[in-house]
């Protein structure tokens, strides 16, 4: 059965196009991020779903039936803001409650759901405490169970662990999967830090300007990202400036490290080359697919990081420890599997 | 040596409190004691006896119900209008909501005699409502009977206080965060039921201090009471004046005024506390994130309907009694109504004329005269003392001494302005401190009515002047005394303007003390006003109007002038 679907969902602010045409789906059961950085329209899209702004064009979905016109407390969704909006008048239990009293429980009920969700989030014993008092981990876990007393069909959050320092942090993802898994919660997950975003999620929804740049699995964005954003935006930054030749044996990128085989036959004229990090390795003379002046190498455990000045560019690239570079100052000759190693986009618009 | 210097400095503080402390104690604590005593000399031993006799004779209980009764329903008045503006002021943004911010403030600065004049220009029997629809039915008698009404006292109420609330609620309003109403909507609450669990009880504090400070200002309210109200209604304040003017029965006037000051303690310790509750801890947002446009036709028309009710009250009265002062109408006999005679200026001509030759008449000109010469030995007085007091204050505000002393600042604040008058009488008219005949009387006691005003406009300023300037001027080899002139008193000049003009401001408007001490020959321009509008004819009516008009646009000018000079985050109570 179909959960929320976003069909075409545009919406601005005194003439500031905050989002364009939005669709997705999210499935019930399901944990979808939403990612992006700050401002490219993540919590807008929260309020849309909410129902406390209207889109401007497109519908929103919840289970086939369309939400327009349907008021925020009568949407059964749950929302969590970044700051947890706790009410400062009220204790943790009342501030848990509140959902449950609006729903008109009988307090009997109301008394044994605050338990539940309180015990849930790991804090079984707050109820009587000044919300004013909480730490910040404590407000977080109170403002979830207050969203998650009401059982939601959809709970979203909204940059959850964003005010949170960050070991806090850490640990808190994994307590916040955990529950949202075993409450088997559907929900919907805003952040811009691709972390939280791929230890959480099924599913991710890359946001950039108030568009959708890529919806995938976390392995699925990080193996193929879809656009020159979506690579930087995960971290990948060796990026190209090149051209399509047509050569004797088929299309080759023309860039200023060398020529490589084009293994993406729909694309022509001007492109931008990513370069993956993680797929490239060095090797002997004869294998050298580029060569180049190694800059820097940091030893990180796992991995070596290497910083080689090839053509004008300045590239960073992933070996492992077996790989054994060589000084600092040194020409280094790397070679990769053009299939894995390289991404072709058309040029960005200057 | 350390010890010594901060010695030094403690007796410095102490000598710049000296002006204020000597000033309070002869022309506050006094007479406010001597007011105690009169009323106490009918106490036989007994000095509850002469409060119970007030509250149990009937006509005085009558008086006291009144003055609880209609600033009950004036503070009510006041929050239904005010609630939903300051609601609507901190949502929404729209167009000319900078302009209604500022017009919403003119009210509250207007000296009380311009306000019941202005009431009286749009709705007594020679307004313009009443002469409109006198002309378009014909009819013989004004139709709507506002003056000597109840009515008329709640509205001038509203048009006075109604600023407090959009201020105060209004303000804190839009930096709540939007994000605790929309988590109560999301989580099941309505629009309504969000309001009212979640908004109004954060709001609480502050709309209760508001509703505390209007109903305050309600309870002692005076000329209102006394002009709009008529003979039929008197407040305590009212009847505090009447005693004394008219009845010559000081000490039922001085049991009144204790009686009324006690009622003020209460509410003005009830007030900072409130206020000082800081209410919970709450994380405030700059208005853009709370405010959205006007998006539906519904909120457009409550919205307007609103706007368009409070700039009719706001704006109504003031516009005609300025339109009041220069139009001309004439009564003909055997025909109804009064009949337009066209513009003129002939009222404010008039100010100067003298209708008895009587030698002891000062014209309506000479009070302008009189009130500015008492303003301005009122800004000398205000800031002779006042910046010594408040130099003292910025000077060191961790010193005991200070901490001790700056509510007694404050404490002019909670007497009422007859009161201060009725001691002034009392106190001031016989040795050791015989002012009867003092050109100083009236300034003094505008100073003291001032006196806060000035303090707390000047020690900002003071505070913002850092050591550093005077260490290096004084480096550079500039004595004491050209380090104040060179450095301190170019940067405290604008707040020195600030505060001369409230007192200014405030010296010209005061009508409450003034009436009861002023000597009949040198009337000040609310005096002169208030004796005008009793008059017989349309002439005097017309120059009561013109004289208001004067100080209206004084007023105005006084405080835009404060407004344009003061320094951010200044002058705050």
């Amino acid at each position: 059965m179909n959960g929320l679907q976003i069909q075409g969902v545009s919406k601005s602010f005194q003439q500031n196009r905050v989002l364009s045409g939005i669709s997705f789906e999210v499935h019930l059961g399901e944990v979808v991020a939403i990612l992006g950085p700050s401002g490219c329209g993540k919590s807008t899209l929260l309020s849309l779903i909410a129902g406390l702004e209207a889109p401007d064009r497109g519908d929103i979905l919840w289970q086939d039936k369309s939400l327009a016109g349907v008021a925020p407390n009568q949407r059964g969704f749950g929302l969590m803001f970044q700051d947890f909006a706790l009410f400062p008048h009220r204790n943790a239990f009342d501030n848990v409650a509140f959902g449950l009293r609006m729903a008109r429980l009988d307090e009997k009920q109301v008394k044994i759901r605050v338990g539940e969700v309180l015990e849930l989030v790991g804090l079984p014993d707050a109820g009587r405490r000044d919300v004013n008092t909480l730490s910040g981990g404590e407000q977080q876990r109170v403002a979830l169970a207050r969203s998650l007393a009401p059982r939601p069909h959809l709970l979203m959050l909204d940059e959850p662990l964003g005010s949170l320092d960050r070991t806090l942090r850490e640990r808190l993802i994994l307590d916040l999967s955990h529950v949202l898994r075993r409450s088997q919660q559907t929900s919907l997950y805003v952040t811009h830090d691709q972390e939280e975003a791929f230890s959480l999620a099924d599913r991710v929804v890359l946001m950039n300007r108030g568009r959708i740049e890529q919806v995938g699995s976390a392995q699925e964005l990080y193996q193929h990202p879809a656009s020159i954003f979506a690579a930087r935006f995960l971290g990948m930054d060796n990026l190209l400036e090149a051209v399509i030749q047509n050569g004797e044996s088929g299309s080759e990128v023309v860039t200023s490290i060398g020529n490589f085989p084009l293994m993406q036959p729909e694309i022509h004229g001007k492109v931008t080359v990513l370069l993956r990090p993680d797929a490239v390795s060095i090797s002997g003379d004869e294998e050298c697919a580029f060569s180049g002046v190694l800059l820097e190498r940091t030893f990180r455990g796992s991995n070596w990081l290497l910083t080689v000045e090839a053509g004008s560019s300045r590239l960073r690239f992933e070996v492992p420890v077996s790989a054994n570079p060589q000084p600092v100052g040194e020409i280094v000759c790397l070679s990769f599997d053009p299939a894995r190693a390289i991404q072709v986009y058309p040029a960005e618009a200057e | 040596m350390i010890a010594s210097r901060t010695s030094q400095r403690s007796l410095l503080t102490l000598l710049l409190w000296v002006p204020a402390l000597v000033f309070l104690g002869l022309f506050f604590l006094y007479p406010l004691s001597s007011i105690l005593k009169v009323s106490l000399e009918r106490a036989q031993g007994n000095f509850l006896a002469p409060f119970i006799e007030v509250i149990q004779s009937p006509s005085t209980r009558q008086v006291i119900g009144f003055t609880f009764y209609q600033a009950l329903i004036s503070t009510v008045l006041t929050l239904l209008l005010g609630l939903p503006v300051a609601y609507l002021m901190a949502h929404y943004a729209f167009r000319g909501k900078a302009l209604i911010q500022a017009l919403s403030g003119v009210p509250f600065v207007m000296p009380t005699l311009v306000v019941a004049a202005a009431f009286n220009a749009l709705l007594g029997p020679r307004g313009w409502v009443n002469l409109g629809l006198m002309s378009v039915f014909d009819l013989a008698a004004p139709p709507i009977h506002f003056s000597n009404t109840l009515g008329a006292i709640l509205l001038a109420h509203v048009f006075y206080n109604t600023t407090i609330v959009l201020r105060s609620v209004g303000d804190f309003w839009s930096h709540l965060d939007p994000r605790l109403v929309q988590s109560a909507q999301v989580l099941g609450a309505n629009r309504w039921q969000a309001i009212r669990q979640v908004s109004l009880p954060l709001l609480m504090p502050v709309i209760a201090s508001s509703a505390l400070l209007v109903f305050l200002f309600d309870f002692t309210s005076f000329a209102v009471v006394l002009i709009l109200g008529g003979p039929r209604f008197a407040t305590m304040e009212v009847e505090i004046y009447n005693q004394t003017v008219s009845m010559f029965n000081l000490p039922l006037a001085a049991a009144l005024a204790i009686l009324q000051l006690f009622f003020t303690l209460i509410m003005t310790t009830g007030y900072s506390r409130l206020a000082n509750r800081s209410s919970r801890p709450l994380s405030l947002r700059s208005h853009t994130v709370t405010q959205r446009p006007l998006a539906s036709w519904r909120s457009r028309l409550w919205a307007g309907l609103l706007i368009a009710v409070l700039l009719l009250l706001m704006t109504a009265p003031l516009l005609a009694l300025a339109a009041r002062s220069i139009t001309q109408f004439e009564t003909v006999r055997g025909q109804a109504g009064s009949i337009f005679q066209g513009l003129t200026l002939d009222y404010y001509r008039e100010l100067n004329h003298n209708p008895r030759q009587s030698l002891f008449y000062a014209t309506p000109l000479t009070s302008i005269a009189i009130s500015l010469g008492y303003a301005s030995l009122t800004i000398v007085l205000a800031l002779a003392i006042g910046l010594p007091a408040a130099w003292a204050l910025a000077s060191d505000s961790s010193s005991r001494l200070n901490r001790l002393l700056d509510p007694l600042l404050m404490l002019p604040l909670g007497a009422s302005a007859v009161t201060l008058g009725l001691g002034f009488i009392i106190a001031l008219d016989e040795p050791p401190l015989d002012l009867r005949t003092s050109v100083l009387l009236v300034p003094l006691a505008h100073t003291l009515v001032a006196f806060p005003f000035v303090v707390r406009s000047l020690v900002p300023a003071i505070r913002s002047i850092r050591p550093r300037l005077r260490q290096a001027a004084s480096v550079l080899g500039a004595s004491p005394l050209q380090v104040f002139r060179l450095v301190d008193l170019p940067l405290v000049g604008r707040a020195l303007l600030v505060a001369g003009t409230f007192a200014f401001a405030i010296s010209l408007g005061e009508f409450g003390a003034t009436a009861l001490i002023a000597r009949p020959e040198y009337p000040t321009i609310p005096v002169a006003i208030y004796r005008l509008i009793g008059q017989p004819g349309a002439v005097f009516y017309g120059q009561a109007m013109a004289l208001s008009t004067i100080l209206m646009v004084v007023t105005a000018a006084g405080m835009l002038a404060i407004e344009h000079f003061r320094l951010p985050g200044m002058g705050d109570f």
